[in-house]
């Protein structure tokens, strides 16, 4: 007797609630968009750099990072440029410091003036923050700690053959397990030592004791807490941010140079060298062809008449002295009271 | 500015948390066992479980396996060690078996234990103190007294199941995920290096190895002088099993998870496209079209009479005419539930364990519950 399967019924289930639905199909259109991609990058990169996922990292950090070179210069350059803005703000906090409504009417004429948007630094910052999250997702599941994670893992796959023959992915780079967290500490202690470098980089000046103590905050307490949270995460992922903290210390330096790094006691001297002035070179002998005494004085005669006024500074230096003519050559010997008998 | 900075970067790092899915922390896919009346399974809260299959899933006893930390006194900083049952009891002459995962920092180890069928105690456990570098994910294996179960550190053990002494070891040098198969005297055992190995099983020794694409999740399916494999890889073999030859293969848009059944000439394969392949067991060639069930299928389907069952991950049931390669959806469990255990047929019941939130069903052929189903979740 041929088998008659039942028609289509359903077992129990709890109908879900509209915002469940929602929250969900969001995150499936994210992880489509945004972390599928990056993810079977990743995988087809550590194809080609030598079976290395942590090389795949570093390369898809870089290549990230470089594409959004343009608005990462442009974000700095704002920030270097409210930088150089902060004398003439604190200036105005002080002029106006009981008129708060004057206060901002003055600042924002002064952005205007530079042609600066105060909240220009945001928009850069914003886009960027997807696609770090899409990165940082990327890796924790292609790392795939549990075997839940693996399976899961299959639905994320794109049909090119080079991923599957790739997978598992090789965890190990140097002396790391890439999804499990670093066992002797090197990791967390660059994680913070890089985004410190980078925080001192492009901290601002403080216009006030409260901005002071923000910057502070920020300056020691994001290094401190990405540090502490490498303790947790696996260790691709803090190769991640040491990458992209790096990249971005080079960046900030290509736009704005060393910062506040310059301003350290023990490197200023290594980073900021004094170049050599005209002061500390060692005046030479007039040379045989130069003007003698007497007519290079009835020149510098000629030279006072016809030269231009000389500045303050420039007068202070010809006291000092010209290193082509040393003092000595332009002063006429002094005559004694005998000299002067016997020449009348 | 700064602040917000610091706002935006800490939602960075919670909104995986928030996208629904949970990740990173080993949970167990254990499957059912049964015994004659009674059912055996693993729990995710790290138990072994026997139930009365013949009084509406009534349980009779439920031993915890507690991860040992390997003693020692004075400070010590413990990491807190999560348990993970992924291997399906295996029951052989008035015991049950089973192999355990332990996670800790990241660190995984594992652990073979034998209990009583009828109370639950442990009768003996390998090693006897600490634990091994393997976790285990596959199912032990016993014939013939000796239990086998390969780990995720690369090593298949080959212990006396009478009392867990080692009798041989064999490395192979990357994880081992497969339950083994056995035909006559030869051990079949799957590798994530791409390699399936041919071992003598009384002494451990080599025959052949067979290098496939990709990485072998399943036990091989042996049928036939046949040995039918899938790999994550997108391939699916049918070797030779005496010789280790390759007879034919199959390339699926996806890769092969769950392990394949045979019924007559025919061979279903669960894809993790979400389809079954029907292809013929001899020479490969596709004898329908594929069968789409819309989700993945993590599951090992069973055969009851004439009929494939199968689930797929999130939950729906569905039954494949063998005859006529029809299939019809009979069940579907509640939102969110997901099924990556195989399923196991008795007569006409078929039993399927759940996640999320862990249950046990008991249905017919049509889909309907014998019994109540049975909540496996502590509350």
């Amino acid at each position: 007797m041929p088998l008659t399967l039942p028609e289509l019924k359903f077992g129990d289930h709890y109908p879900c609630r509209a915002s469940e639905v929602s929250f969900l199909d969001i995150g499936e259109i994210w992880s489509l968009i945004a972390v599928r991609p990056v993810m079977n990058i990743l995988i087809v990169l550590s194809h080609y750099l030598f079976s290395s996922f942590g090389l795949a990292i570093i390369a898809l950090t870089i290549v990230i990072r470089g594409a959004m070179y343009p608005l990462s210069a442009r974000q700095l350059k704002s920030t270097k440029a409210m930088n150089d803005m902060q004398p003439k703000l604190m200036a105005l906090q002080k002029k106006y410091a009981n008129d708060r409504q004057k206060l901002a009417s003055e600042q924002m004429r002064l952005y205007r003036e530079a042609g600066m948007n105060p909240v220009g630094c945001l928009g850069p910052m914003v886009i960027q923050l997807p696609i770090w999250i899409a990165l940082y997702q990327s890796i924790i599941r292609v790392l795939a700690v549990a075997p839940e994670d693996f399976l899961n893992l299959s639905q994320d796959l794109y049909s090119w053959a080079v991923i599957y023959t790739r997978l598992p992915l090789n965890k190990s780079f140097l002396w790391l397990n890439l999804a499990i967290p670093d066992s002797i500490m090197v990791l967390p202690i660059l994680v913070a030592a890089t985004m410190w470098v980078q925080q001192k980089m492009i901290i601002t000046p403080a216009s006030s004791p409260q901005q002071r103590q923000q910057s502070q905050i920020m300056l020691w307490m994001m290094p401190l807490m990405f540090g502490m949270l490498t303790l947790q995460f696996p260790s691709g992922l803090a190769l991640y941010w040491i990458a992209s903290n790096t990249i971005g210390i080079i960046m900030q330096y290509i736009i704005s140079g060393w910062g506040g790094l310059a301003e350290l006691p023990y490197l200023s001297s290594i980073l900021s060298p004094k170049k050599p002035g005209k002061y500390t070179s060692t005046p030479s002998l007039p040379s045989p062809d130069e003007p003698t005494l007497d007519e290079g004085n009835e020149e510098v005669a000629k030279d006072k008449k016809t030269a231009p006024a000389k500045s303050a500074k420039q007068k202070q230096s010809s006291k000092k002295g010209n290193p082509r003519r040393p003092q000595s050559a332009r002063r006429k010997p002094r005559r004694t009271k005998n000299q002067n008998v016997e020449k009348n | 500015m700064l602040l917000l900075m610091l706002v935006l970067l800490v939602s960075t790092l919670s909104l995986p948390g928030c996208t629904g899915s949970s990740r990173s922390l080993p949970q167990g896919w254990s499957g059912v066992t049964i015994d004659g009346d009674t059912l055996f399974l693993g729990t995710r809260e790290g138990q072994i479980v026997a139930i009365d299959a013949t009084d509406n899933l009534k349980e009779l006893w439920t031993t915890a396996l507690e991860p040992d930390l390997g003693g020692g006194g004075g400070c010590s900083f413990t990491v807190p060690t999560t348990i993970a049952i992924y291997s399906t009891p295996t029951v052989w002459k008035e015991k049950v078996y089973i192999t355990s995962y332990l996670s800790a920092g990241g660190k995984t180890s594992g652990k073979i234990y034998a209990l009583n069928v009828n109370t639950g105690t442990i009768e003996w456990e390998y090693p006897g103190e600490g634990t091994l570098e393997d976790a285990f994910i596959g199912s032990p294996l016993i014939v013939n007294d000796i239990l086998y179960a390969g780990g995720k550190a690369g090593t298949l053990y080959a212990l006396d199941a009478t009392d867990g002494s080692k009798l041989w070891q064999f490395d192979v040098g990357s994880q081992i995920w497969a339950t083994p198969a056995i035909s006559g005297d030869t051990l079949f055992i799957g590798t994530f290096g791409d390699v399936l190995y041919a071992l003598d099983a009384a002494t451990g020794l080599e025959k052949w190895q067979f290098q496939t694409g990709g990485a072998i999740v399943s036990q091989p399916l042996v049928s036939n002088g046949m040995i039918y494999l899938g790999c994550y890889s997108q391939q699916f073999y049918a070797i030779d099993a005496a010789s280790g030859e390759k007879v034919w293969e199959f390339v699926a848009p996806k890769g092969f998870w769950a392990e394949a059944q045979v019924a007559g000439d025919n061979i279903y394969i669960p894809c993790l496209n979400g389809n079954i392949y029907v292809l013929d067991t001899a020479t490969g060639n596709e004898k329908a079209t594929e069968i789409k069930l819309g989700s993945f299928i993590s599951s090992t389907p069973v055969v009851v009479g004439n009929e494939l069952f199968v689930a797929t991950n999130e939950g729906r049931i569905f039954a494949i005419d063998t005859t006529t390669n029809q299939a019809g959806e009979i069940k579907k469990l509640r939102s969110k539930e997901i099924v990556n255990s195989g399923l196991i047929g008795s007569g006409d019941t078929i039993y399927i364990h759940s996640h999320s939130p862990e249950t046990l069903y008991a249905i017919d052929p049509s889909g309907a519950e014998i019994w109540r189903p049975l909540s496996l979740q502590s509350e």
